[in-house]
C-alpha cells in the first residue's frame, strides 16, 4: 500500500503519467480517506486516464460507468432479468404457491449487475470509474449519493448491500453544469488544466518514442500558443498534442501545419481563426507571441 | 494543534464566504493533515484545495496574476486580473442585504416575462419538416404518397418546419448600479429556470458566478438570498466585458450554437470596452442568439450608455421588462 506522496508520484511514472504534486496529494488523500475523487477540468487534460492509470498502478480491476443524459438506475445499477423471471414463474406455476414463486423470483440469481452494484459486490478492491457525470441528469446525482457516502445500495427486494471492500471511486466532470453541493460534500475534490510546457514535454517523451526533441518543444510551444489563444474555443488537449508529435515523425515541414490543423483544431470556427491568422503572417492581435 | 485551530478557522471563514463547507469536510480537512508527513505552505495548501474549497473558479483565481502579463494583459490597458480585489468583508455584505417585498402581481408580471422571453429565444423554426393540416403544401411529399396511388390521389398534403428548442444562459447584473433591480435580478433568475429546466443562471458584478443551484427550489420564497448576496464579490464596479470574458474561459463549453445568452442589465460598464467588444463578437459568433434586457429601458433612458452602444452592435434583441415597449426597440 502507498506511504507517501512521493511514492505514488514515481508509481504513475512508471505507467508513463506524469503528474503534478498538488494533483497527487489529492489522489494520495483519496486512496487513503478511501473517498470518492471528483476531478473537474477541461477535456483531454487526463481526468478519465488518472482513473485508468491508478488502477494499473495499483493492480486493481477497472470498472466504468460512462454517463449520458437518461441514464438511471436500471443501467448504473441493476436490472431484473424479466424474461427469465418470466420463464421461471411458468415453470413453478404448478407445483409452488404465490409466496414461493416471489420469494424465488426476485433472488440473485435473476438480479443483472450493473457497474455500481458489480463495484460494490466484487470480491477484491476495485477502482470505479464514473466519467462525464455532467452529462447525467441531475436526478442521477441525486440517486448516487447513498453510494458514495455510505458505499451501499438499497434494493427494495433485497434489502441493503454493502460493500465487501469500499472501491476507489474517480468522478470526471467538464463543469458543462454544476454538480449538487451534496455530490461534492461527499467527496475530494481536483481540478486538473493543461500542464505546463516542461511537463508537456515530458508527457509526450513517455508517449512517443524516438521523438527529436527541439523539434517536439516547438511544437509545444506553438500548440501552447494555440491554448492561450482567446479566440480558439476548443483547446486541443495532451491527446492531440500527442497525436500531432506522433504525426511530425512521418510528415515533412511543409505538411506539418496540415497536420496541425487536422490534429489538434476540431471547429470549423477555430479552423477559420487559424487560418487567417497564418495567413497575417502568425500576428494574432490576442495572442502573446504569435 | 495550533494547525488544527487554523484549519476550524479558514473553514469558518468559507462559510461566512456563503460557500458550503460541511463539518465533514473540516473532519476530511483534518485527517489528510495528519496523512501527509511534509506540510510544507504549498502541501497545506493542495490539501485545502482538495477537501475545503471543491469550487474551480476560487481556485483558478490563483491562477490571475500569472494571466496579467499574457494574451489577456495585452489587449486591455486596465489591470483587471489582477489578484487584488476589493471585496466586501462577509459582515459588510450581510449589512448591504437588500430587503423588498415581492407581491403577487409582480410574480404575475415576471412569470409572463420569462414565458415571453423563452418563446422569443428557444424555439426556431429548423430544417426538416413535419406533416400537418394547416402548414403549406409539400409537394415532395404529395408526390411520394401519390406513388402508392398510382397518382390519382386528389389530396394534397400540407407540412410545416418542425420547431427546435435550445437552451438559455442568464447572465444577471447585480452591481451597484442595478441595486434597484435586485428583486427583479431574482424574479427573472427564478421564472427562467423554473420555465426552462436546463437553463443556466449566473449573475456577475466585479466578479461571476454561477448561481443555477440557488434557483433550483419550489418557491420563490424559498432562494436564500443572503447566500445570493454573498455569491459575487462587488467593488470595482461592473465589468461586463471581463464578466463575458470569465463565462467563456470558465464555462465555455455552455456556449455553442444550440444556446442563447440573456443578459440582464443597464449596460453601466467600468470595465474595458475594447474588452467588451471581443468577447460579445465571440459569442455571437459562437452561440445563438444574444438578447439584452435593460430595466432602465424606456423613452427617458435610450440606450446610449458606452456598454450598451459596444452591445448593441452584436445583440439580436434588445428587451425591456415591459414587454410592450421592448417591442418598439
Amino acid at each position: 500500500m502507498l506511504n507517501s506522496v512521493d511514492e505514488l508520484i514515481k508509481l504513475l511514472e512508471e505507467q508513463d503519467y506524469i503528474i503534478e504534486r498538488d494533483a497527487a496529494i489529492a489522489v494520495f488523500l483519496a486512496l487513503k480517506l478511501e473517498k470518492p475523487l471528483l476531478i473537474e477540468g477541461p477535456p483531454g487534460c487526463g481526468k478519465t486516464e488518472l482513473a485508468k492509470v491508478i488502477a494499473k498502478s495499483l493492480g486493481l480491476e477497472l470498472i466504468r460507468l460512462q454517463c449520458y443524459e437518461g441514464l438511471d438506475y436500471s443501467h448504473a445499477l441493476y436490472e431484473w432479468n424479466y424474461p427469465k423471471q418470466l420463464l421461471e414463474i411458468k415453470l413453478l406455476q404448478q407445483k409452488e404457491d404465490e409466496a414461493e414463486i416471489k420469494k424465488r423470483i426476485y433472488s440473485e440469481e435473476f438480479l443483472i449487475e450493473r457497474p455500481l452494484l458489480k463495484a460494490i459486490r466484487s470480491e477484491n478492491r476495485v477502482v470505479l470509474l464514473i466519467d462525464e457525470i455532467d452529462r447525467a441528469d441531475p436526478e442521477f446525482e441525486g440517486f448516487l449519493l447513498e453510494f458514495l457516502g455510505e458505499f451501499q445500495i438499497t434494493i427494495p427486494e433485497l434489502g441493503t448491500i454493502r460493500a465487501k471492500h469500499k472501491p476507489y471511486v474517480f468522478i470526471t466532470s467538464n463543469k458543462t453544469r454544476d454538480l449538487s453541493d451534496a455530490l461534492k460534500r461527499r467527496c475530494l475534490y481536483l481540478y486538473l488544466s493543461y500542464p505546463t510546457e516542461e511537463k508537456e514535454l515530458e508527457i509526450v517523451k513517455k508517449k512517443v518514442k524516438g521523438v527529436d526533441e527541439e523539434r517536439t518543444r516547438k511544437a509545444i510551444k506553438i500548440i501552447n500558443e494555440i491554448r492561450r489563444d482567446e479566440e480558439i474555443i476548443h483547446k486541443p488537449g495532451i491527446a492531440e498534442t500527442i497525436d500531432f508529435v506522433s504525426s511530425m515523425s512521418f510528415l515533412n515541414s511543409e505538411d506539418e501545419i496540415k497536420a496541425l490543423i487536422v490534429t489538434l483544431l476540431k471547429d470549423e470556427e477555430d479552423v477559420k481563426h487559424f487560418k487567417e491568422v497564418i495567413k497575417s503572417g502568425g500576428k494574432n492581435s490576442n495572442s502573446k507571441n504569435s | 494543534m495550533e494547525e488544527r485551530i487554523a484549519i476550524v478557522k479558514i473553514a469558518n471563514i468559507l462559510r461566512q464566504m456563503g460557500r458550503n463547507v460541511g463539518i465533514d469536510e473540516t473532519i476530511d480537512a483534518l485527517r489528510a493533515l495528519e496523512l501527509i508527513r511534509d506540510k510544507d505552505l504549498d502541501t497545506i495548501r493542495a490539501i485545502l484545495k482538495a477537501t475545503l474549497i471543491k469550487d474551480f473558479t476560487l481556485l483558478e483565481s490563483n491562477k490571475r496574476e500569472e494571466e496579467k502579463n499574457s494574451v489577456i494583459g495585452k489587449i486591455t490597458q486596465s489591470n483587471y486580473l489582477a489578484a487584488e480585489y476589493y471585496i466586501y468583508s462577509p459582515i459588510e455584505s450581510k449589512a448591504k442585504l437588500p430587503s423588498f417585498i415581492i407581491t403577487n402581481s409582480d410574480l404575475i408580471k415576471w412569470s409572463k416575462i420569462a414565458k415571453y422571453v423563452e418563446e422569443i429565444t428557444l424555439n426556431y423554426k429548423g430544417r426538416r419538416f413535419k406533416p400537418k393540416d394547416k402548414g403549406e403544401i409539400d409537394m415532395r411529399r404529395t408526390i411520394r404518397s401519390e406513388t402508392k396511388y398510382s397518382m390519382e390521389s386528389p389530396y394534397l398534403l400540407k407540412s410545416v418546419r418542425k420547431i427546435n428548442k435550445s437552451n438559455l444562459i442568464l447572465l444577471c447584473d447585480v452591481s451597484g448600479s442595478m441595486k434597484d433591480f435586485f428583486k427583479e435580478t431574482i424574479l427573472l433568475s427564478f421564472f427562467i429556470k423554473r420555465n426552462i429546466p436546463k437553463s443556466e443562471i449566473f449573475h456577475f458584478s466585479t466578479d461571476l458566478r454561477r448561481v443555477t443551484n440557488l434557483f433550483q427550489v419550489t418557491s420563490i420564497y424559498k432562494v436564500n438570498v443572503r447566500k445570493l448576496a454573498l455569491a459575487v464579490s462587488y467593488g470595482s464596479g461592473t465589468k461586463i466585458g471581463e464578466a463575458l470574458y470569465m463565462l467563456r474561459r470558465n464555462f465555455g463549453d455552455l456556449i455553442h450554437h444550440n444556446n442563447s445568452i440573456l443578459i440582464f442589465s443597464d449596460g453601466w460598464d467600468l470595465g474595458d470596452l475594447e474588452l467588451l467588444d471581443r468577447e460579445m463578437r465571440i459569442i455571437k459568433r459562437r452561440c445563438k442568439k444574444i438578447v439584452w434586457m435593460n430595466p432602465l429601458l424606456d423613452e427617458l433612458h435610450p440606450p446610449e450608455t458606452s456598454g450598451m452602444k459596444i452591445a448593441l452592435k452584436y445583440v439580436d434583441l434588445l428587451l425591456s421588462p415591459d414587454i410592450k415597449k421592448s417591442l418598439s426597440y
